[in-house]
Protein backbone atom coordinates (compact mmCIF):
# COMPACT_ATOMS: atom_id res chain seq x y z
CA UNK A 1 0.00 0.00 0.00
CA UNK A 2 1.13 3.52 -0.76
CA UNK A 3 2.55 5.33 2.23
CA UNK A 4 2.83 9.04 2.12
CA UNK A 5 5.66 10.43 4.23
CA UNK A 6 4.05 13.82 4.80
CA UNK A 7 0.97 12.12 6.19
CA UNK A 8 3.10 10.01 8.49
CA UNK A 9 4.92 13.07 9.79
CA UNK A 10 1.63 14.84 10.56
CA UNK A 11 0.28 11.76 12.33
CA UNK A 12 3.42 11.30 14.42
CA UNK A 13 3.45 15.00 15.29
CA UNK A 14 -0.20 14.78 16.36
CA UNK A 15 0.42 11.76 18.53
CA UNK A 16 3.42 13.43 20.18
CA UNK A 17 1.35 16.58 20.74
CA UNK A 18 -1.18 14.40 22.58
CA UNK A 19 1.32 12.51 24.69
CA UNK A 20 4.38 14.66 25.33
CA UNK A 21 2.60 16.98 27.83
CA UNK A 22 1.40 13.98 29.84
CA UNK A 23 4.86 12.39 29.74
CA UNK A 24 6.43 15.67 30.93
CA UNK A 25 4.09 15.63 33.93
CA UNK A 26 5.19 12.09 34.71
CA UNK A 27 8.87 13.11 34.66
CA UNK A 28 8.29 16.09 36.97
CA UNK A 29 6.53 13.88 39.51
CA UNK A 30 9.82 12.12 40.32
CA UNK A 31 11.81 15.31 40.85
CA UNK A 32 13.65 15.47 44.17
CA UNK A 33 13.76 19.28 43.92
CA UNK A 34 10.94 21.65 44.80
CA UNK A 35 10.03 22.90 41.34
CA UNK A 36 7.99 21.53 38.48
CA UNK A 37 10.74 21.12 35.95
CA UNK A 38 11.83 18.63 33.32
CA UNK A 39 15.45 19.14 34.31
CA UNK A 40 15.05 17.14 37.50
CA UNK A 41 17.61 17.40 40.33
CA UNK A 42 17.38 13.73 41.18
CA UNK A 43 15.02 10.80 41.47
CA UNK A 44 12.68 10.76 44.44
CA UNK A 45 9.27 9.48 45.42
CA UNK A 46 8.69 12.12 48.09
CA UNK A 47 5.91 13.95 46.20
CA UNK A 48 3.91 10.74 46.09
CA UNK A 49 4.08 10.57 49.89
CA UNK A 50 3.23 14.24 50.11
CA UNK A 51 -0.06 13.62 48.30
CA UNK A 52 -1.19 11.38 51.13
CA UNK A 53 -0.05 13.91 53.73
CA UNK A 54 -2.30 16.60 52.27
CA UNK A 55 -5.56 16.25 54.13
CA UNK A 56 -7.63 18.23 51.61
CA UNK A 57 -6.47 16.07 48.69
CA UNK A 58 -6.95 12.77 50.52
CA UNK A 59 -10.43 13.73 51.72
CA UNK A 60 -11.38 14.90 48.25
CA UNK A 61 -10.05 11.67 46.74
CA UNK A 62 -12.12 9.58 49.14
CA UNK A 63 -15.20 11.71 48.49
CA UNK A 64 -14.79 11.54 44.70
CA UNK A 65 -14.37 7.75 44.80
CA UNK A 66 -17.49 7.36 46.92
CA UNK A 67 -19.53 9.75 44.78
CA UNK A 68 -18.32 8.18 41.54
CA UNK A 69 -19.05 4.62 42.66
CA UNK A 70 -22.47 5.42 44.08
CA UNK A 71 -23.63 7.46 41.10
CA UNK A 72 -22.22 4.92 38.62
CA UNK A 73 -24.07 2.07 40.38
CA UNK A 74 -27.34 4.01 40.56
CA UNK A 75 -26.96 5.35 37.02
CA UNK A 76 -26.32 1.87 35.64
CA UNK A 77 -29.24 0.27 37.52
CA UNK A 78 -31.61 3.00 36.31
CA UNK A 79 -30.07 2.65 32.87
CA UNK A 80 -30.66 -1.11 32.71
CA UNK A 81 -34.38 -0.78 33.43
CA UNK A 82 -34.79 2.18 31.09
CA UNK A 83 -32.88 0.42 28.30
CA UNK A 84 -35.07 -2.68 28.60
CA UNK A 85 -38.19 -0.56 28.22
CA UNK A 86 -36.73 1.46 25.34
CA UNK A 87 -35.43 -1.47 23.29
CA UNK A 88 -38.34 -3.85 23.88
CA UNK A 89 -40.93 -1.32 22.80
CA UNK A 90 -39.36 0.55 19.92
CA UNK A 91 -41.33 3.40 18.45
CA UNK A 92 -41.68 7.13 18.33
CA UNK A 93 -42.13 7.52 22.09
CA UNK A 94 -39.07 5.39 22.85
CA UNK A 95 -37.00 7.39 20.39
CA UNK A 96 -38.10 10.68 21.90
CA UNK A 97 -37.30 9.40 25.40
CA UNK A 98 -33.88 8.17 24.29
CA UNK A 99 -33.11 11.62 22.93
CA UNK A 100 -34.31 13.13 26.19
CA UNK A 101 -31.98 10.92 28.22
CA UNK A 102 -29.02 11.59 25.96
CA UNK A 103 -29.69 15.34 25.98
CA UNK A 104 -28.03 15.85 29.36
CA UNK A 105 -24.67 15.04 27.77
CA UNK A 106 -25.17 17.82 25.20
CA UNK A 107 -25.97 20.62 27.64
CA UNK A 108 -22.81 22.58 28.56
CA UNK A 109 -21.53 21.44 31.95
CA UNK A 110 -21.53 24.91 33.50
CA UNK A 111 -25.13 25.51 32.38
CA UNK A 112 -26.15 22.16 33.84
CA UNK A 113 -24.40 22.94 37.12
CA UNK A 114 -26.03 26.36 37.30
CA UNK A 115 -29.52 25.03 36.54
CA UNK A 116 -29.19 22.21 39.09
CA UNK A 117 -27.95 24.68 41.67
CA UNK A 118 -30.86 27.06 41.00
CA UNK A 119 -33.48 24.32 41.02
CA UNK A 120 -32.36 21.84 43.66
CA UNK A 121 -30.46 24.05 46.08
CA UNK A 122 -32.03 27.51 45.82
CA UNK A 123 -35.66 26.69 44.97
CA UNK A 124 -36.27 23.23 46.45
CA UNK A 125 -33.67 23.55 49.23
CA UNK A 126 -32.72 19.89 49.03
CA UNK A 127 -29.48 19.14 50.96
CA UNK A 128 -26.33 19.49 48.85
CA UNK A 129 -25.36 15.83 49.21
CA UNK A 130 -28.54 14.73 47.42
CA UNK A 131 -28.18 17.50 44.86
CA UNK A 132 -24.65 16.31 44.08
CA UNK A 133 -25.92 12.74 43.81
CA UNK A 134 -28.67 13.71 41.34
CA UNK A 135 -26.24 15.81 39.33
CA UNK A 136 -23.81 12.95 38.99
CA UNK A 137 -26.55 10.46 38.10
CA UNK A 138 -27.44 12.88 35.28
CA UNK A 139 -23.80 12.70 34.17
CA UNK A 140 -23.74 8.88 34.23
CA UNK A 141 -27.19 8.31 32.69
CA UNK A 142 -26.43 9.15 29.01
CA UNK A 143 -23.43 6.81 28.98
CA UNK A 144 -25.25 3.99 30.74
CA UNK A 145 -28.39 4.20 28.59
CA UNK A 146 -26.46 4.51 25.33
CA UNK A 147 -24.10 1.60 26.04
CA UNK A 148 -26.65 -0.73 27.65
CA UNK A 149 -29.38 -0.22 25.05
CA UNK A 150 -26.77 -0.83 22.33
CA UNK A 151 -25.83 -4.04 24.16
CA UNK A 152 -29.47 -5.09 24.44
CA UNK A 153 -30.03 -4.57 20.72
CA UNK A 154 -27.17 -6.99 20.04
CA UNK A 155 -28.70 -9.65 22.28
CA UNK A 156 -30.50 -12.49 20.57
CA UNK A 157 -34.16 -12.21 21.61
CA UNK A 158 -34.95 -15.75 20.46
CA UNK A 159 -32.86 -17.30 23.26
CA UNK A 160 -34.86 -15.41 25.86
CA UNK A 161 -38.07 -16.45 24.11
CA UNK A 162 -36.90 -20.06 24.13
CA UNK A 163 -36.35 -19.87 27.88
CA UNK A 164 -39.83 -18.38 28.28
CA UNK A 165 -41.54 -21.10 26.22
CA UNK A 166 -39.69 -23.70 28.26
CA UNK A 167 -41.46 -22.32 31.31
CA UNK A 168 -39.02 -19.78 32.68
CA UNK A 169 -40.62 -16.79 34.35
CA UNK A 170 -39.84 -13.38 32.75
CA UNK A 171 -37.67 -12.16 35.62
CA UNK A 172 -35.70 -15.40 35.78
CA UNK A 173 -35.34 -15.49 31.99
CA UNK A 174 -33.85 -12.01 32.13
CA UNK A 175 -31.51 -12.79 35.02
CA UNK A 176 -30.33 -16.14 33.65
CA UNK A 177 -30.30 -15.52 29.90
CA UNK A 178 -30.10 -11.82 29.05
CA UNK A 179 -28.01 -10.48 31.92
CA UNK A 180 -24.96 -12.73 31.35
CA UNK A 181 -24.97 -11.63 27.71
CA UNK A 182 -25.17 -8.01 28.79
CA UNK A 183 -22.30 -8.18 31.30
CA UNK A 184 -19.83 -6.46 28.98
CA UNK A 185 -22.11 -3.55 28.17
CA UNK A 186 -23.02 -3.09 31.84
CA UNK A 187 -19.40 -3.08 32.99
CA UNK A 188 -18.35 -0.67 30.22
CA UNK A 189 -21.25 1.60 31.15
CA UNK A 190 -20.21 1.43 34.80
CA UNK A 191 -16.59 2.30 34.01
CA UNK A 192 -17.48 5.13 31.61
CA UNK A 193 -19.99 6.50 34.09
CA UNK A 194 -17.52 6.31 36.93
CA UNK A 195 -14.70 7.99 34.99
CA UNK A 196 -16.97 10.79 33.83
CA UNK A 197 -18.38 11.40 37.28
CA UNK A 198 -14.88 11.25 38.77
CA UNK A 199 -13.54 13.76 36.22
CA UNK A 200 -16.45 16.19 36.31
CA UNK A 201 -15.79 19.74 37.42
CA UNK A 202 -18.62 22.10 36.45
CA UNK A 203 -21.48 20.24 38.16
CA UNK A 204 -19.50 19.41 41.31
CA UNK A 205 -18.26 22.99 41.48
CA UNK A 206 -21.76 24.40 41.88
CA UNK A 207 -22.99 21.73 44.27
CA UNK A 208 -19.98 21.33 46.52
CA UNK A 209 -20.39 22.09 50.17
CA UNK A 210 -18.47 21.87 53.43
CA UNK A 211 -16.75 18.48 53.56
CA UNK A 212 -17.94 17.66 50.07
CA UNK A 213 -15.09 18.71 47.82
CA UNK A 214 -14.37 16.54 44.79
CA UNK A 215 -10.83 15.67 43.72
CA UNK A 216 -10.63 17.63 40.43
CA UNK A 217 -11.83 20.77 42.18
CA UNK A 218 -9.45 20.22 45.10
CA UNK A 219 -6.61 19.81 42.61
CA UNK A 220 -7.62 23.00 40.85
CA UNK A 221 -7.55 24.99 44.08
CA UNK A 222 -4.30 23.32 45.13
CA UNK A 223 -2.63 24.43 41.88
CA UNK A 224 -3.86 27.98 42.48
CA UNK A 225 -2.01 28.29 45.79
CA UNK A 226 0.94 25.91 45.64
CA UNK A 227 2.85 25.06 42.52
CA UNK A 228 4.92 22.01 43.42
CA UNK A 229 5.19 18.45 42.03
CA UNK A 230 2.52 17.11 44.42
CA UNK A 231 -0.11 17.56 41.72
CA UNK A 232 2.22 15.88 39.19
CA UNK A 233 2.47 12.86 41.47
CA UNK A 234 -1.29 12.76 41.98
CA UNK A 235 -1.76 13.09 38.20
CA UNK A 236 0.51 10.10 37.62
CA UNK A 237 -1.58 8.03 40.02
CA UNK A 238 -4.84 9.09 38.38
CA UNK A 239 -3.44 8.37 34.92
CA UNK A 240 -2.38 4.87 36.03
CA UNK A 241 -5.90 4.35 37.37
CA UNK A 242 -7.42 5.57 34.07
CA UNK A 243 -5.14 3.19 32.18
CA UNK A 244 -6.28 0.35 34.42
CA UNK A 245 -9.96 1.21 33.70
CA UNK A 246 -9.26 1.34 29.94
CA UNK A 247 -7.56 -2.04 29.91
CA UNK A 248 -10.42 -3.46 31.97
CA UNK A 249 -13.02 -2.12 29.50
CA UNK A 250 -10.99 -3.44 26.58
CA UNK A 251 -10.72 -6.91 28.13
CA UNK A 252 -14.43 -7.04 28.90
CA UNK A 253 -15.55 -5.69 25.54
CA UNK A 254 -12.93 -7.78 23.71
CA UNK A 255 -14.17 -11.00 25.30
CA UNK A 256 -17.67 -10.41 24.06
CA UNK A 257 -16.70 -9.87 20.46
CA UNK A 258 -14.60 -13.04 20.37
CA UNK B 1 -44.57 -7.83 29.28
CA UNK B 2 -47.28 -5.38 30.05
CA UNK B 3 -47.07 -1.74 29.11
CA UNK B 4 -47.42 -0.68 32.74
CA UNK B 5 -44.22 -2.55 33.68
CA UNK B 6 -42.27 -0.63 31.04
CA UNK B 7 -43.71 2.63 32.29
CA UNK B 8 -42.49 1.73 35.79
CA UNK B 9 -39.02 1.06 34.38
CA UNK B 10 -38.93 4.49 32.77
CA UNK B 11 -40.52 6.60 35.46
CA UNK B 12 -37.37 7.18 37.56
CA UNK B 13 -35.05 8.45 34.79
CA UNK B 14 -37.85 10.48 33.18
CA UNK B 15 -38.63 12.19 36.49
CA UNK B 16 -34.95 12.87 37.18
CA UNK B 17 -34.18 14.29 33.75
CA UNK B 18 -37.41 16.25 33.37
CA UNK B 19 -37.79 17.61 36.90
CA UNK B 20 -34.20 18.41 37.75
CA UNK B 21 -32.82 19.38 34.36
CA UNK B 22 -35.20 20.15 31.51
CA UNK B 23 -38.02 21.85 33.43
CA UNK B 24 -35.70 24.02 35.58
CA UNK B 25 -33.77 24.91 32.44
CA UNK B 26 -36.96 26.11 30.75
CA UNK B 27 -37.93 28.01 33.90
CA UNK B 28 -34.55 29.76 33.79
CA UNK B 29 -34.87 30.58 30.11
CA UNK B 30 -38.38 32.06 30.04
CA UNK B 31 -37.77 35.05 32.38
CA UNK B 32 -34.86 36.23 30.25
CA UNK B 33 -37.40 37.00 27.50
CA UNK B 34 -40.24 38.30 29.66
CA UNK B 35 -38.75 40.24 32.56
CA UNK B 36 -38.88 43.24 32.86
CA UNK B 37 -40.57 43.49 29.45
CA UNK B 38 -41.40 40.92 26.81
CA UNK B 39 -38.86 40.86 24.02
CA UNK B 40 -35.15 40.69 23.43
CA UNK B 41 -34.37 43.75 25.58
CA UNK B 42 -32.19 41.83 28.04
CA UNK B 43 -30.09 40.40 25.24
CA UNK B 44 -29.69 43.74 23.50
CA UNK B 45 -28.55 45.28 26.77
CA UNK B 46 -26.14 42.38 27.36
CA UNK B 47 -24.48 42.84 23.99
CA UNK B 48 -24.36 46.62 24.32
CA UNK B 49 -21.87 46.19 27.17
CA UNK B 50 -18.34 46.28 25.74
CA UNK B 51 -16.93 43.71 28.18
CA UNK B 52 -19.75 41.22 27.59
CA UNK B 53 -19.47 41.64 23.84
CA UNK B 54 -15.71 41.12 23.90
CA UNK B 55 -16.14 37.95 26.00
CA UNK B 56 -18.80 36.61 23.64
CA UNK B 57 -16.70 37.37 20.57
CA UNK B 58 -13.62 35.81 22.17
CA UNK B 59 -15.56 32.63 22.97
CA UNK B 60 -16.81 32.31 19.40
CA UNK B 61 -13.47 33.29 17.86
CA UNK B 62 -11.35 30.92 19.97
CA UNK B 63 -13.82 28.05 19.48
CA UNK B 64 -13.80 28.55 15.70
CA UNK B 65 -9.98 28.65 15.66
CA UNK B 66 -9.88 25.51 17.84
CA UNK B 67 -12.28 23.72 15.49
CA UNK B 68 -10.31 24.68 12.37
CA UNK B 69 -7.02 23.57 13.94
CA UNK B 70 -8.59 20.26 15.01
CA UNK B 71 -9.85 19.69 11.46
CA UNK B 72 -6.51 20.66 9.95
CA UNK B 73 -4.56 18.23 12.15
CA UNK B 74 -7.26 15.64 12.82
CA UNK B 75 -8.30 14.84 9.25
CA UNK B 76 -4.84 13.74 8.02
CA UNK B 77 -4.21 11.85 11.28
CA UNK B 78 -7.52 10.01 11.03
CA UNK B 79 -6.75 9.20 7.39
CA UNK B 80 -3.34 7.87 8.43
CA UNK B 81 -4.95 5.74 11.15
CA UNK B 82 -7.48 4.31 8.69
CA UNK B 83 -4.62 3.06 6.50
CA UNK B 84 -3.01 1.02 9.28
CA UNK B 85 -3.50 -2.71 9.86
CA UNK B 86 -6.38 -3.55 12.16
CA UNK B 87 -4.20 -4.48 15.11
CA UNK B 88 -2.17 -1.26 14.97
CA UNK B 89 -5.31 0.78 14.39
CA UNK B 90 -6.93 -0.59 17.53
CA UNK B 91 -3.82 0.17 19.56
CA UNK B 92 -3.54 3.72 18.19
CA UNK B 93 -7.25 4.34 18.70
CA UNK B 94 -7.04 3.39 22.36
CA UNK B 95 -3.87 5.46 22.72
CA UNK B 96 -5.81 8.47 21.46
CA UNK B 97 -8.69 7.62 23.78
CA UNK B 98 -6.40 7.84 26.79
CA UNK B 99 -6.08 11.65 26.98
CA UNK B 100 -9.85 11.86 26.44
CA UNK B 101 -10.48 9.87 29.61
CA UNK B 102 -7.84 11.74 31.58
CA UNK B 103 -9.07 14.48 33.86
CA UNK B 104 -9.30 17.92 32.24
CA UNK B 105 -7.53 19.39 35.28
CA UNK B 106 -4.49 17.17 34.65
CA UNK B 107 -4.48 18.06 30.96
CA UNK B 108 -4.68 21.78 31.68
CA UNK B 109 -2.10 21.43 34.45
CA UNK B 110 0.28 19.90 31.91
CA UNK B 111 -0.12 23.01 29.76
CA UNK B 112 0.26 25.34 32.72
CA UNK B 113 3.62 23.75 33.49
CA UNK B 114 4.63 24.13 29.85
CA UNK B 115 3.44 27.70 29.32
CA UNK B 116 3.94 29.38 32.70
CA UNK B 117 6.69 31.95 33.41
CA UNK B 118 9.13 29.33 34.72
CA UNK B 119 7.58 26.65 32.52
CA UNK B 120 9.22 24.17 30.19
CA UNK B 121 8.89 26.41 27.16
CA UNK B 122 10.65 29.34 28.82
CA UNK B 123 13.30 26.99 30.28
CA UNK B 124 13.94 25.75 26.76
CA UNK B 125 14.09 29.28 25.34
CA UNK B 126 16.55 30.22 28.07
CA UNK B 127 18.80 27.30 27.16
CA UNK B 128 18.76 28.38 23.53
CA UNK B 129 19.44 32.01 24.55
CA UNK B 130 16.22 33.18 22.96
CA UNK B 131 13.96 35.88 24.41
CA UNK B 132 11.41 34.49 26.85
CA UNK B 133 7.75 35.42 26.78
CA UNK B 134 4.47 35.22 28.63
CA UNK B 135 2.29 32.46 27.25
CA UNK B 136 -0.08 31.66 30.07
CA UNK B 137 -3.35 33.59 30.44
CA UNK B 138 -3.47 34.46 26.76
CA UNK B 139 -5.92 33.61 23.97
CA UNK B 140 -3.27 31.35 22.50
CA UNK B 141 -3.04 29.32 25.70
CA UNK B 142 -6.80 28.72 25.65
CA UNK B 143 -6.66 27.63 22.00
CA UNK B 144 -3.77 25.22 22.62
CA UNK B 145 -5.51 23.78 25.68
CA UNK B 146 -8.80 23.41 23.82
CA UNK B 147 -7.20 21.76 20.79
CA UNK B 148 -5.46 19.41 23.21
CA UNK B 149 -8.82 18.70 24.84
CA UNK B 150 -10.85 18.02 21.70
CA UNK B 151 -8.41 16.67 19.11
CA UNK B 152 -8.99 13.06 20.33
CA UNK B 153 -12.75 13.50 19.75
CA UNK B 154 -12.08 14.73 16.22
CA UNK B 155 -9.79 11.80 15.38
CA UNK B 156 -11.94 9.15 17.04
CA UNK B 157 -15.09 10.37 15.27
CA UNK B 158 -13.39 10.54 11.88
CA UNK B 159 -11.31 7.36 11.77
CA UNK B 160 -14.27 4.90 11.51
CA UNK B 161 -15.77 7.10 8.77
CA UNK B 162 -12.48 7.05 6.89
CA UNK B 163 -12.32 3.26 7.27
CA UNK B 164 -15.80 2.95 5.76
CA UNK B 165 -14.69 4.66 2.59
CA UNK B 166 -13.02 1.36 1.86
CA UNK B 167 -9.68 0.57 0.38
CA UNK B 168 -11.14 -0.43 -3.02
CA UNK B 169 -12.00 3.09 -4.10
CA UNK B 170 -8.67 4.42 -2.90
CA UNK B 171 -6.69 1.62 -4.53
CA UNK B 172 -8.62 2.03 -7.76
CA UNK B 173 -7.62 5.69 -7.84
CA UNK B 174 -4.01 4.78 -7.07
CA UNK B 175 -3.82 2.19 -9.80
CA UNK B 176 -5.29 4.68 -12.25
CA UNK B 177 -2.33 6.89 -11.45
CA UNK B 178 -3.74 9.42 -8.99
CA UNK B 179 -1.16 10.81 -6.60
CA UNK B 180 -1.89 10.42 -2.85
CA UNK B 181 -2.53 14.14 -2.41
CA UNK B 182 -5.09 14.03 -5.19
CA UNK B 183 -6.69 10.89 -3.73
CA UNK B 184 -6.95 12.68 -0.42
CA UNK B 185 -8.55 15.81 -1.82
CA UNK B 186 -10.75 14.22 -4.49
CA UNK B 187 -11.90 11.00 -2.80
CA UNK B 188 -11.29 10.95 0.94
CA UNK B 189 -12.28 14.53 1.71
CA UNK B 190 -15.54 14.68 -0.32
CA UNK B 191 -16.66 11.28 0.98
CA UNK B 192 -15.93 12.14 4.60
CA UNK B 193 -17.12 15.73 4.37
CA UNK B 194 -20.32 15.25 6.36
CA UNK B 195 -18.31 13.38 8.99
CA UNK B 196 -15.84 16.26 9.24
CA UNK B 197 -18.80 18.61 9.60
CA UNK B 198 -20.32 16.59 12.46
CA UNK B 199 -16.99 16.14 14.25
CA UNK B 200 -16.20 19.83 13.74
CA UNK B 201 -19.48 20.86 15.32
CA UNK B 202 -18.82 18.52 18.25
CA UNK B 203 -15.46 20.21 18.79
CA UNK B 204 -16.97 23.68 18.46
CA UNK B 205 -19.76 22.89 20.92
CA UNK B 206 -17.30 21.35 23.33
CA UNK B 207 -14.82 24.21 23.09
CA UNK B 208 -17.43 26.91 23.65
CA UNK B 209 -18.92 25.12 26.66
CA UNK B 210 -15.70 23.91 28.33
CA UNK B 211 -15.05 25.43 31.74
CA UNK B 212 -11.93 23.87 33.24
CA UNK B 213 -9.45 24.69 30.48
CA UNK B 214 -10.42 28.35 29.89
CA UNK B 215 -10.51 28.94 33.62
CA UNK B 216 -7.07 27.41 34.21
CA UNK B 217 -5.29 28.67 31.08
CA UNK B 218 -7.14 31.95 30.55
CA UNK B 219 -7.91 32.89 34.13
CA UNK B 220 -9.71 36.13 34.86
CA UNK B 221 -7.70 37.97 32.21
CA UNK B 222 -9.11 36.17 29.20
CA UNK B 223 -12.66 35.27 30.08
CA UNK B 224 -14.94 33.05 28.05
CA UNK B 225 -18.73 32.63 28.32
CA UNK B 226 -18.34 29.64 30.64
CA UNK B 227 -16.01 31.42 33.07
CA UNK B 228 -18.24 34.51 32.93
CA UNK B 229 -21.27 32.37 33.77
CA UNK B 230 -19.53 30.91 36.81
CA UNK B 231 -18.31 34.33 37.92
CA UNK B 232 -21.83 35.81 37.67
CA UNK B 233 -23.60 32.92 39.41
CA UNK B 234 -20.97 31.33 41.66
CA UNK B 235 -19.38 34.43 43.11
CA UNK B 236 -21.63 37.41 42.35
CA UNK B 237 -25.06 35.70 42.66
CA UNK B 238 -26.27 37.70 39.69
CA UNK B 239 -28.95 35.22 38.60
CA UNK B 240 -30.46 37.29 35.78
CA UNK B 241 -27.13 37.65 34.01
CA UNK B 242 -26.30 33.99 34.64
CA UNK B 243 -29.57 32.79 33.07
CA UNK B 244 -28.96 35.06 30.10
CA UNK B 245 -25.45 33.67 29.55
CA UNK B 246 -26.83 30.12 29.91
CA UNK B 247 -29.24 30.75 27.03
CA UNK B 248 -26.48 32.24 24.87
CA UNK B 249 -24.26 29.23 25.58
CA UNK B 250 -27.08 26.80 24.79
CA UNK B 251 -27.75 28.52 21.47
CA UNK B 252 -24.02 28.50 20.63
CA UNK B 253 -23.53 24.82 21.43
CA UNK B 254 -26.83 22.92 21.02
CA UNK B 255 -28.28 25.28 18.42
CA UNK B 256 -25.19 25.24 16.21
CA UNK B 257 -24.94 21.46 16.65
CA UNK B 258 -28.54 20.86 15.53
CA UNK B 259 -28.13 23.23 12.58
CA UNK B 260 -24.97 21.61 11.26
CA UNK B 261 -26.16 18.05 11.89
CA UNK B 262 -29.19 18.63 9.69
CA UNK B 263 -26.89 20.21 7.10
CA UNK B 264 -24.66 17.10 7.22
CA UNK B 265 -27.72 14.88 6.76
CA UNK B 266 -28.75 16.88 3.72
CA UNK B 267 -25.27 16.55 2.21
CA UNK B 268 -25.34 12.79 2.85
CA UNK B 269 -28.68 12.49 1.08
CA UNK B 270 -27.43 14.49 -1.89
CA UNK B 271 -24.30 12.32 -2.10
CA UNK B 272 -26.42 9.19 -1.98
CA UNK B 273 -28.61 10.61 -4.74
CA UNK B 274 -25.60 11.34 -6.92
CA UNK B 275 -24.22 7.83 -6.60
Amino acid sequence: MYRHTLLKIVAIATLSFLFVPLLLIMVTAFNSGDTISIFIDGFSLRWFFKVFKSRSLVNALKFSLKLGLLSAVLGVVIGIFASIALTRRPGKVSNALLNLFLSSSLIPGVVMGYVLFQCIVVTLQIPLAYALMIGHILIVLPYSIRLISAGLKNCDVSIEEAARTLGCRPVMAFLLVVLPDLKGAILSAFMMGFINSFNNIPVSMYLKGPGMNTLPYAMMSYIEYTFDPTVSALSVMIMLFTLFCMIAIDRIAGKRSR
Amino acid sequence: MKKSVYICFLIVPVVIVLCTLILPLVLQIIPTFTRPAIGLGNYIRFFQDDLNRSIFLRSVRLSVITTLLCILVGVPTAYYLSMQSEKRRRLLNSLILFPLLTNAVIRSFAWISILSKQGFLNQLLKLLHLPQGTFLYTDGAIVVGSVYLFLPIMINTLSPIMENIGTETVEAAHSLGARPVRVFFEIILPLSFSGVLIAGVMVFGGAISAYTTPSMLGGNKKMMLSTLLYQQSGTLANWDAASLISVIMLVCSLGVMKLFNSLAKRIDKREAGNV
